[in-house]
This record gives C-alpha cells, structure tokens and sequence, in this order.
C-alpha cells in the first residue's frame, strides 16, 4: 500500500526544486543558503512527522520575512523583492506541518516563483522546468484530490497506476495545448510595464562602438560572448563581413565617427541579393550589423545614414530580430562628386618617416587605384604580423606598428592603411563591424562572438567605396581567429537559437505573419501529386477504410436500439431516467406497454441466443420505435 | 493565477510568462474534460431489501458501473436521498460495490428518488456532478409497534390445530401415489405390496389463523393502529400462524408465505382510510 501522502510530498520537493533552479543565481547569499537547508528540514520533518515549527510561530516568520522584503519595493527592485518574498514563503511552508490547504499553496507557490523567473532570466533553462512543474503541479493537483477526499488514504499498486496513468493525462495535453495557446493568445507591441522585464547580463555591453582606438578591438577579442546570429546561407569566406559602423574622422590617433557630409548619396551596384535575419544579443548600444553592403533593413525602427550605417532608434536592450537585404559582392557607388577633403583629412601630427612615405607613394603612383597598389605591396614588403600580445600601444602608433614592432591586430592594420591612405591623397574611412563567425549548418545560421569584432578600411577608387582588408596581409595567416563549431555546441546552439526565434523573439509581427502565411497557403492550397503508380494503393486504401468503416457501422447498428426504446418510453410515460441495470422485459412489465414488450420479447430473443437480429425483427423493432413515438 | 498571470504577460510582453500562461489554460482545459469524461457513462443500480419499515435502518447496496472503455472513474460520491458513498475508484468496464445504511420516512409506495453523482476529480476546484435516474419504486412498511393484550389477553395467544394442507410434520392424514415427495414420506411397506411408491401424506401442523382487524386494534390514531397492525402480522408468521387483515370492507384471507406477508404490509403501508 502506498500513502498518499508521501508521493505529495515527493511531488512538493520537486516542485520546489523546479521552481527555486533558474532564480538561484539571482537570490541574495542568505538566502541560496536558507532555502535548501529549509527544503532539507522539511524532508526531515516530513519522515519524522514532527514539525517544530508550528502554525503561529510560521505565520508570524512569513509576516516578518514579508515586510523586510516588502519595505524594499522600489520600481528597480520590484522584481527581486517580490521573488524573495515568494521563495521565503515557499521555504517557510516547506518546514511546516502540510495538510491539503499547504500543498495547495506551496504548488501556488511554485508557479508563482517560475513565472518571477521569466522577469529575470529568458534562458532554455524556463522550458525545462516549466515541463517537469507543471508535471509535478498537475499530477500533485489530483493526487491532493484524493487527499482532500480522505487524508490517510493508501493505495495498492494498481490503484495508483490507474491513477497516475489518467493524472499523467493532464500535463500531456496540457503541454501539447500549451503551444496552440502560445501562438493566438493576444500580444501587445508595447507592453506598459516592459520595465519590468529581465535586461539581459550582454546588455550591460556594448559592441562595435563609434570611436576606435588601437587596443580597443584587441581587448574585444577576448570577449566570447555572443554579439548576434545571422540566420542565412552559408558565405564563401572572403564575404562574411558584417558592417557595424564607419569611422570617417581621425583625431590623432583615434578614429571616431562624425555625420557623413550631407551631400552624399551611394547607390549598389552589381552583387547577388541575400537576405539575412539579424539576431542580436542584448546591448546597450544602437548599431544595427548587417552583411556588408547592406541595402534594406526591416523589423525595427532605425535611422539610415549615407555612409550604410544603420541605427536602431533606441538601444536594443531586449531581444528583437530585424531582416537584412545585402548585395554580395556589390559595389558601394558614389553618387555625385565626393567629399574628397573630409575623406583625406589627417591628423594634426603626422610622424615624419609616415609622411616621407606617403609622399614617396603619392609621387609615384598614378592614380588612386595604383596608390593603393603600392601601399599594398608596401604593407606585404613590412612583413607584419598579426597578434594579440605585445601591441603597438605609443601616440605614434601606426610608425610603431610598420616600422618597428610590425605585429599588431587588426585596428593597427586598418588605421596605418587607411592613414596612408589618406597621407597619399586616396579618401578612406574605416568601417567597424564582425568579420567571419562559425556557421551551423544544423538550424543554417552564423553564430558571430564579440571576439570577431573587426575592423576593414574603405577606399574611394574610381567612384566606388572599395572595401580593403589589410589584416588579411598579415604574413602569419595561421594565427587568425577561427571559429568552428563542435557537434555538441552547434546542437546546443541550435536549440538556444531556436528558442530565441520561436519563443523570446515572437510578438505581434509574428503573429500576423503567421496568419498571413496561413491565409496565403490556404488560397494555394493544392492537391499533392502523386506518382501514377501510387494512385492505385491510395484507392485501395480508402476503399479499404471505408469497408472497415461501415463494417463497423453494421455491427454496431443494433446496440442503440434498447437506448432508443428507453427514450421513448421515457417520453411516452413521463418517466426519470431509466437506469441500464432495468431489463427490456422489466421496464415493460412496469409501464404496462404491449408494444414495448413486443419489442423485449423480440430484442431478448436474439440477445439470449447470442445471435445478430435478423433483418425482419430489426424492420419491425424500428416499427414498434415509431409506434412508440406517436 | 492564471488571470493574474495573464495580465502581466500581456502587460510585459514577456513571452516566458505567455508560455506559462499557456500552460495554465491548456491545463484548465484538459481539466474540464477530464472531469466531464470522469463522470460520464456511469450507471448506479441500487439494491433495496424487500421489507423497508417506516424510520428504521436499511441497508442499501449501490452498484457504480463504469461503461467507459478507457477512462476510469474516480472519486465519484453517489448521493442518495438519505446518505452518500465516495467510491474511489472504478476502472474502465468494471463494477465497485458499496452498502450504506438508509433511514426512510413515512410509509407508502414512492420512488426511489434521484440518485446524484458528484466527482471532485482530476482537481478540487470544481465539483462536476450529474443524476443518473432510479425509476424504480419502494415501499416503506409501517414501523412495527408492539401491541398491547387486549380484551381476554388471548389476542395474540397461540395455539395448535389441524390444518386440511399438506405438511410434514402433522399425523397421517392419507395415503397418496408418488409425486416426488422427500423419500422419508414413502410408505415402504405399501409400496412393496402394491408395487408401485405410496407416500404418506401428513397433514400441516397449524396455529389457528388470526385475522387482524384494522379498526379495532388499539391505538390512539391510524398510525399506531397500523403499526400495531405489522407488529402482529409479523409476530404470527414468526409464530407460524396464518394471518389475514380486515381494512374497512376490504378482507385478505390468512395466510402463511413470505409473499403473504409482503402483501400484507404492502396493503397497510399504502392503507388510506376511505
């Protein structure tokens, strides 16, 4: 025999455990202690039946607990207080006496702290438990039925088997609807209390940002945390770069970003059309990446500027996703005449054997194009080197990095290049974004890190915005960052990606879209063509089916008759409900009927043989039917 | 909960709360129609004794019938007009059987009255409950009342005489042929002599039959008369002593068999003074 009580109590501490996991890590020191010492004490006080914490002594802790947490409130911790508050209140009823009325709570409870959850974390980690609580809640639900009902019930084993198997029911499809529910229930674009929402941990960030100085990116490249996904074909190597910002000003040695001039207008040229969704992680920064050249962004609202840089209207604090149109391999043409000054404007302080160089390239090449040419093969004739350590760090850095310790990472690359650039009279401007990122082939998406956070030059030849990278120079192309991905992470990064995109990202957008794809597949719907050979079997297969089906139909077509009778005689004599144990004879004798007991005599004839009624006894019960119903 | 949790999804847009949410919905959901399904194609026979006497105890036998094919029942409560029984579980296409001890009211033929079942299952929120019919009727005898001696104090006196039926205990009151008559009956003797099985035929030892007039048994009102009335019919027929009734111009003849009796009852339970 098993005691009802005990699987309550299992059931409890599951629940408990279920809904305390993901708020863990946002619960204060004293209180990651108290709670699985109270969840212990309570497992000991259950076996022992003995519970030295009684009710009044509890209600007044829960009170105490309450309001120091409650005095707290404020709009920026209204989260974390009333969380707390619920898993004290939890860790109190844990430790006292349980009757129907505690188990009740502590389930409330438990729902309560998993959803104070979603306010401060949005990993998988919610679907898992969300599955195995509502299990724990819905099966401990109907077992605290039984409970209600008599509270030392004990069962046998096939008892309880019959009633887990129909509990076990409930989360089933209580999961399964869960996803119908998901996806019509009504959503806002603009939720009145989205203050209340988790900021995620990479928001406190921020990425590519509008002002590079040498080091900046380098001190980037230790960072592994996720910048973005890109949700697209897989790109040749040379083209997945994803344009974050430009840098169109130096200030000594720092590049930074000022508005493009005015005048400006670029068109695309050439290239094959893609289109990408953009992901990104939570930042505090506005910058929207795009596979370079980008030519339509949709799905948020932004702010375009001439120059191809994107920017979201506010910062992207919580997670969205927007779509991207980029032409690959397109060339960035200038329309009009370009802004050459504000393009080859260079520092104050240039450093003389710089200058001596550039002097050197501008006399000898014979156009932009060649210019570039020879600072090419200037860059590759310095054998530089690409590195993470021992960086060029002085206020001359760029002569540093060329002339003396010729390593560097990328932004040395770029800033030296497009300086020259400028020193030889070719408009350049640096453009900072990602550059690579590890593709998973399973959901066909880019995964790009911080850590690829890179910056190329741009130069003006021949009209064209010519992208230049001067880090693929770099004699030691073995130590690049490379980004792969292992089967375990690119399954593990599956999942989360399509957690973000099915659930953390859908809104009302989603919504409609869904609806509209499911109008427009309506309105196409067609037939599916099979094969000549298949048509047959499918023919065969619903003649099949339909033979069964009526076969079915025929055996069946004589049980209803004694429910028919009841109901017409129930009519007829105005009785109540004719309970089934009553005998066709019976019922009868008791209303005195001749027809109905035509009918009984003719039913049972058949019954008691165990034989099928014959076709004349079934045509003339349906006559004493109709008799009877007159 | 799950309005309180619905609003705040839909006021923080918040998509884990939605799932939640969700969750909670599919689950009221599935409730509902498990709860609906618990109660469903259930049928209650009830099984009353045949002697039913007015304000005393009777037990009553309810049969809970599961006709579903895969569900079973559970926690299902029948609610009888005088008492309930929780049946705590019935698998599918089975039967559970219970007693209750039920006190009638007031004599006469009535029906059973509705008979209720009510389930709490699969969660206590809701009470889903139903009324399966019992058409059938039962009749509540009087309470039996011991009655008083009167006139000479031999009312209820018992004595023996000869019976013209059959019987088996009295003397010999003819010989008759075989008609499968227990075997200590056959006259050996005779048979052997006229080669064919004699038996004897015993006359039925008898008190003298007492017929009850309604009218005049003692007692203050109808009721305690007819009380009276069952006390002694049941008393005689202890007693092996045939008995009749008198109701007004009305006249049962005596008699000894259970079926008599309930005659006998059944006639003053629904006894109406013209």
């Amino acid at each position: 025999m098993y005691r009802l009580k005990t699987l309550l109590n299992l059931l409890a501490y599951l629940a408990s455990v279920l809904c305390i996991a993901p708020l863990f890590p946002y619960l204060e020191r004293p209180v990651q202690a108290f709670l699985p010492a109270a969840l212990l004490a309570g497992i000991i006080c259950d076996r022992l039946d003995y519970y030295p914490l009684r009710r009044v002594p509890a209600a007044i802790l829960s009170s105490c607990l309450f309001f120091f947490y409650a005095v707290g409130i404020s709009r920026e911790q209204m989260v974390h207080s009333v969380v707390h508050i619920i898993v004290l209140l939890l860790a109190v009823r844990l430790v006292t006496e349980k009757s129907s009325r505690n188990y009740l709570q502590l389930f409330v409870l438990a729902v309560f702290a998993l959803a104070g959850s979603t306010l401060l974390d949005l990993s998988a980690l919610f679907l898992f438990c969300l599955i195995l609580l509502v299990l724990a809640v819905t099966v401990g639900l109907v077992l605290l039925t039984f409970h209600s009902a008599d509270a030392d019930l004990r069962l046998t084993l096939p008892e309880l088997r019959r009633i887990l198997a129909t509990a076990l029911v409930l989360p089933a499809v209580s999961l399964v609807l869960m996803l119908g529910f998901f996806v019509i229930l009504p959503r806002t674009n603009h939720p009145l209390w989205n203050f209340l929402n988790p900021t995620p941990a990479a928001a406190s960030t921020a990425g590519i940002s509008d002002r590079i100085e040498p080091g900046d990116v380098a001190s980037m490249g230790e960072n592994s945390a996720i910048a973005f996904r890109a949700e697209g074909e897989d790109l040749p190597a040379e083209e997945r770069y994803w344009r974050g910002t430009v840098l169109n000003t130096m200030e000594g040695n720092t590049w930074v970003r000022h508005e493009p001039p005015t005048r400006e207008k670029v068109r695309l040229a050439g290239g094959r059309p893609i289109t990408q969704t953009i992901y990104p992680e939570p930042k505090t920064d506005r910058l929207l990446v795009a596979l370079d050249p980008p030519e339509k962004l949709d799905g948020v609202r932004f702010q375009a500027s001439a120059d191809m840089v994107h920017t979201a209207r506010r910062p992207l604090v919580q997670r969205t996703r927007y779509a991207v149109d980029s032409r690959l391999g397109g060339k960035i043409q200038l329309l009009g005449a370009a802004d050459r000054e504000f393009y080859q404007q260079p520092p104050a302080s240039v450093a003389p054997r710089l200058r001596s160089l550039a002097e050197r390239i501008a006399a000898e090449g014979r156009s932009d194009r060649h210019r570039v040419d020879l600072l090419r093969e200037f860059f590759l004739a310095q054998k530089l080197a690409y590195a993470t350590s021992d960086l060029p760090g002085s206020e001359n850095s760029a002569e540093e990095f060329l002339f003396e310790k010729k390593r560097g990472y990328c932004e040395h690359f770029a800033s030296s290049f497009g300086l020259l650039l400028r020193l030889v009279g070719v408009p350049a401007r640096l453009v900072g974004g990602y550059h690579g990122g590890e593709y998973n082939a399973l959901a066909g998406y880019y995964l790009v890190k911080e850590s690829a956070a890179h910056v190329w030059v741009e130069a003006l030849v021949e009209g064209n915005w010519m992208r230049i990278d001067p880090t693929g120079w770099a004699q030691n192309p073995e130590a690049l960052p490379r980004h792969e991905f292992g089967a375990w992470r690119q399954l593990l990064d599956a999942f989360d990606y399509y957690w973000t995109r099915a659930v953390i990202t859908y809104d009302l957008g989603s919504q409609i879209g869904l609806l509209r794809q499911a109008n427009f597949q309506m309105r196409d719907w067609r037939w599916p063509r099979l094969p000549a050979p298949a048509w047959p079997v499918f023919a065969g297969l619903l003649l099949l089916s339909t033979l069964l089906l009526l076969l079915r139909r025929r055996r069946n077509r004589d049980r209803g008759l004694p429910d028919a009778l009841r109901q017409r005689v129930r009519a007829k004599y105005a009785l109540g409900p004719i309970p089934l144990s009553q005998g066709l004879l019976e019922l009868a004798i008791q209303v005195d009927d001749p027809l109905c007991r035509e009918f009984a005599e003719i039913y049972n004839r058949a019954a008691f043989r165990d034989r099928p009624l014959r076709s004349v006894e079934r045509r003339r019960l349906r006559q004493l039917l109709r008799e009877l119903a007159k | 909960m799950t309005l309180f949790l619905g609003f705040a999804a839909v006021n923080t847009g918040n998509n884990l709360l939605y799932l939640l949410v969700s969750a909670l919905l599919g689950f009221m959901a599935v409730s509902g129609v498990l709860g609906r399904g618990n109660i469903a194609g259930l049928s209650v026979a009830v099984e009353v004794p045949d002697e039913i006497y007015d304000a005393r105890s009777t037990l009553v036998t309810v049969r809970l019938h599961n006709e579903k094919r895969l569900l079973g029942a559970f926690l299902v409560r029948v609610i009888l007009p005088d008492g309930n029984l929780l049946f705590t579980a019935v698998g599918p296409r089975a039967s559970a059987v219970a007693s209750l001890t039920c006190t009638f009211s007031g004599r006469g033929t009535r029906p059973l009255g509705e008979i209720q079942l009510s389930s709490p299952f699969p969660i206590n929120f809701f009470v889903r409950r139903a009324t399966v019919g019992e058409s059938r009727a039962i009749t509540v005898f009087p309470a039996p009342r011991r009655c008083p001696p009167a006139g000479n104090g031999k009312a209820v006196a018992s004595g023996e005489a000869a019976n013209d039926a059959r019987g088996y205990e009295g003397d010999i009151s003819r010989i008759a042929d075989y008609r499968g008559e227990p075997m200590k009956l056959i006259h050996w003797k005779l048979s052997a002599r006229q080669d064919e099985l004699k038996v004897r035929e015993l006359s039925a030892a008898a008190c003298e039959p007492l017929i009850i007039d309604l009218a005049s048994l003692p007692g203050n009102h109808l009721e305690e008369r007819l009380g009276h009335a069952a006390h002694l019919i049941q008393y005689c027929l202890q007693k092996n002593r045939p008995v009749g009734l008198r109701l007004g111009s009305r006249m049962i003849a005596p008699a000894l068999s259970r079926g008599h009796k309930l005659r006998l009852m059944t006639e003053l339970a629904n006894y109406v003074p013209a």
